[in-house]
């Protein structure tokens, strides 16, 4: 694992912003961290880069706590984040120039070609870059030195369509073997690419798995009765947003299992004429699973 | 990598030392232009210029330190494999080589253009430089690493002063002013300014290591907070009886080469101290200050009595000076109990709020040709209170003292209408009548510092007659005269009365002579600290009691 966290703790004063994470991210993998506003997904990325300090529990990264990471580490991570402040008087290739210093392994060859695909002025100030050119920017700097771990936060926020596909081209065309560890909002965005979800949700993991394993178990199911539907008294747990129509009843079947969605559906409703089983998009997974853990007030 | 930040910082902050230059070159200037007499209107239109130095090294070294915030989570240095060791080494090296060697140069310049020696002129920049890199540009340096913005640090800055000002109220309205400042070591001073630029600079570093390592801003700037209460403290509150220590340990042992004082009651009228003459640079006073200054002298008359006692002393050669540093005095009732010790009284100030101390002072110049026995007067500043309650009964009174001799180092001439010369030490100096055709003016410029003591005079070389000497004493131990922090250069000026218009005092050297006449100065050098003491049994106080106007009543013996 490049990251894991074990009973990660960090409070703001009273507030707790993190409780308790377990957090494992595999080598290699592109893993989307994601959760409503004020999950914990900026501080879980902090504390993984010691730019905060957790008040309980620890992190590794690339096998070091993260209280203790050093150059050696820091020259194998790049970030990226929306809030990221950057140098506003030198310009692009002025900074570009100051960070090649720090990193043996900069390749001036990849920044150029970087900095033509993703359309950056090299002589313009950082200051005066638009809040979607300064993303780039970051991902500019980020990727020269071909991290092991890129850390991307929120990196889509406030980007209009045409930078978002600019900045993910820039960012697939280099990932490469890189591990990507994302926090994001804009689960369309990622869907394709992303390989591992995580959900964070009120500083806490809600699950964390495989993407083929997530879209594969979450089902949205509507089934069509030979009479007028009620929602049952009883239905199993993994059944979320069960919700009657007219002659038809539909939920999102969490466990989803071809052989046995029948056997379940048969147990708690009767006069069955069809069943209509849908996949997901992760986007809407993800507002299924954050409504379920609102209402059951975690 | 040192040398990599300090390289983008002075691309990005070039614009910054060169302001504090250019104040650094007007202050320059400025001196030179005022040249060796004060003129009032230049003074006031350019007396902001030192501030503006100050200033510009306080903005330039918080705005370099920010240049990579430390306590901002969002900054993208920090995710960088940069050695913070190296960084804040570049943020030093930036504000000692963009800072304060630029200023060390414009001060070696103003000195040569002076016509000062070279290695006086270079010794006199390196102290200040290094005076004003503790001082200012260390601090400065750890306020921005502290504060997330120059206005952030601007507000810290203005909140410590604020703090301290209220913690030096509270302990002068709330504890016992004995505490603070009372019992001046006078030229030891000194040595307070160089512990507390000790403190400064251990504490400076300290908050600035610890903030660089750990990024624990809260507890970084309460280190820095304590950091500057501590010095300001050391500066004020360090004890004078440690103070004095450390003065004659770094002098070593002093014997006291012979001289020594005693009661002396067969002197009834003791000769006053030689009252010191107008001070240096001491201008004209508004009539609402000096009717300010009555109402002040009133007020400390009502709680503090004077006393005097006839002194001998012997064993001062002609022209020395015997100078107090601090004398204690202990009153001790026939049963041996102490019923006061003190060196000086503090009372309180007209609202309630700080005080101000008068120490016992002595200061002897033995200027006649004769010192077997030299008569002095030893006035003793008392608590009112203590000396109501016990003036009637016979105390015996033990005064401690901590001595400083000083001889005659070098006695230069001017001429007194109007000269200019280069005199050993005192630096530049000229001379003129003044406007009323009342008073030469002499007026020097100096890099090193007037002498510790000095006594001018006027003369006629034709009669070899002498106006009364004026002395002035304002000591100075420390390797320098002056404090780093002033000016490179400083002007001293006095004024030398030969003429009355009121027509009451006659002066030997006067009008007719004073176009041959001649200003002579002599500087005065500290040889040797020693501690001597004096009792005397069976004296009531209030046969001793100096008559004042405060106190027209008061008895004589």
């Amino acid at each position: 694992m490049i990251i894991q966290t074990s009973d990660l703790h960090k409070a703001y004063g009273r507030h707790d912003a993190l409780r308790g994470l377990n957090l494992t991210v595999p080598d290699g993998s592109a893993f989307a961290l994601i959760g409503a506003n004020g999950a914990g997904k900026t501080t879980t990325i902090r504390v993984l880069l010691n730019l905060l300090a957790p008040s309980a529990g620890t992190a590794t990264v690339l096998g070091m706590d993260s209280r203790r990471l050093s150059r050696r580490e820091l020259v194998q991570i790049g970030y990226v984040s929306e809030n990221q402040r950057m140098p506003g008087r030198l310009t692009v290739s002025q900074y570009l120039a100051h960070l090649r210093a720090f990193y043996a392994n900069w390749d001036g060859e990849l920044e150029r070609s970087i900095l033509t695909q993703l359309r950056l002025p090299p002589e313009r100030k950082i200051a005066d870059l638009s809040h979607g050119m300064r993303m780039k920017m970051a991902l500019a700097c980020a990727l020269p030195f071909r991290p092991k771990l890129l850390v991307l936060d929120e990196p889509f926020s406030g980007l209009d369509p045409l930078v978002r596909d600019e900045f993910m081209g820039g960012l697939l065309e280099q990932a490469g073997a890189m591990t990507v560890l994302i926090s994001t909002h804009e689960l369309a965005d990622i869907e394709d690419v992303a390989t591992d979800v995580a959900f964070l949700d009120n500083g806490t993991l809600l699950f964390q798995e495989s993407m083929s394993d997530l879209t594969g178990r979450v089902r949205r199911v509507q089934i069509v009765l030979s009479q007028e539907a009620t929602e049952p008294l009883q239905t199993p747990p993994s059944w979320l947003e069960v919700r009657a129509m007219g002659n038809v009843l539909s939920f999102v079947e969490t466990q989803f299992s071809k052989d046995e969605l029948g056997a379940r559906i048969a147990a708690a409703i009767t006069k069955v004429r069809s069943v209509d089983v849908q996949p997901m998009s992760l986007r809407s997974i993800f507002t299924v699973l954050a409504r379920n853990a609102q209402l059951e007030g975690r | 990598m040192v040398w990599h930040f300090f390289k983008k910082d002075v691309r990005l902050l070039w614009s910054m030392p060169l302001f504090v230059v250019a104040a650094a070159v007007l202050c320059a200037l400025r001196t030179t232009l005022l040249g060796f007499f004060n003129q009032p209107a230049l003074d006031r239109l350019t007396f902001f210029l030192p501030y503006l130095v100050y200033l510009g090294i306080a903005i330039a070294a918080i705005t370099v330190v920010q240049q990579e915030p430390l306590s901002d989570p969002r900054e993208d240095w920090l995710i960088r494999p940069i050695r913070r060791r190296d960084l804040v080494l570049s943020k030093v090296l930036f504000v000692l080589l963009m800072v304060n060697v630029p200023l060390m140069i414009v001060d070696i310049v103003q000195q040569l253009a002076l016509h000062f020696p070279v290695s006086a002129s270079i010794g006199v920049a390196v102290s200040r430089a290094l005076g004003v890199a503790v001082a200012f540009s260390l601090p400065a340096l750890m306020l921005g690493a502290v504060s997330r913005s120059l206005i952030d640090a601007l507000v810290f800055g203005i909140v410590s002063a604020i703090g301290f000002v209220f913690l030096v109220m509270f302990a002068t309205s709330l504890l016992s002013p004995t505490l603070l400042g009372i019992g001046g070591q006078e030229g030891m001073t000194w040595i307070s300014a160089c512990v507390a630029g000790l403190v400064m600079l251990i504490g400076s570093a300290a908050t600035l290591a610890f903030q660089y390592s750990t990024r624990h801003t809260t507890v970084a700037r309460g280190i820095g907070l304590a950091t500057v209460l501590a010095a300001m403290c050391t500066l004020v509150c360090l004890p004078r009886t440690v103070v004095i220590a450390i003065q004659e340990s770094l002098w070593g042992a002093s014997n006291n080469g012979g001289i020594n004082l005693r009661f002396d009651p067969s002197h009834e009228s003791a000769r006053s101290e030689p009252e010191h003459a107008a001070a240096y640079g001491n201008g004209l006073v508004p009539a609402a200050v000096l009717a300010a200054r009555a109402e002040e002298a009133a007020r400390i008359g009502r709680q503090m009595e004077k006393i005097r006692l006839p002194l001998s002393i012997s064993g001062l050669h002609p022209g020395d000076i015997l100078f107090a540093d601090r004398i204690t005095v202990r009153l001790v009732a026939k049963t041996g109990r102490v019923l006061y010790e003190g060196a000086g009284v503090c009372t309180r100030g007209g609202t309630g709020v700080g005080f101000t101390c008068s120490d016992n002072r002595l200061e002897v110049w033995a200027s006649s040709a004769d010192t077997t026995q030299i008569p002095a007067e030893q006035k003793l500043n008392l608590p009112i209170a203590v000396y109501q309650q016990i003036k009637d009964e016979p105390v015996r009174v033990e005064i401690m003292y901590t001595l400083t001799r000083f001889v005659a180092r070098s006695s230069q001439r001017l001429n007194a209408a109007g000269d200019m010369q280069s005199l050993p030490e005192m630096g530049w100096c000229a001379t003129r009548i003044d406007n009323d055709a009342d008073e030469i003016e002499l007026g020097c410029l100096t890099n090193v510092g007037v002498p510790s003591c000095a006594g001018v005079v006027l003369e006629d070389p034709q009669t070899n007659k002498r106006n009364p000497e004026l002395h002035l004493c304002d000591p100075s131990y420390g390797p320098l005269h002056r404090e780093a922090l002033e000016d490179a250069v400083e002007r001293s000026e006095l004024s030398i009365p030969f003429h009355d218009r009121f027509g009451l005092a006659h002066y030997p050297v006067g009008s007719e002579a004073i176009h041959r006449a001649r200003v002579d100065v002599t500087a005065y050098d500290p040889v040797g600290h020693f501690r001597s003491s004096i009792a005397m049994s069976d004296i009531r106080l209030v046969e001793w009691q100096l008559r004042s106007a405060s106190n027209p009543s008061a008895s004589q013996p």
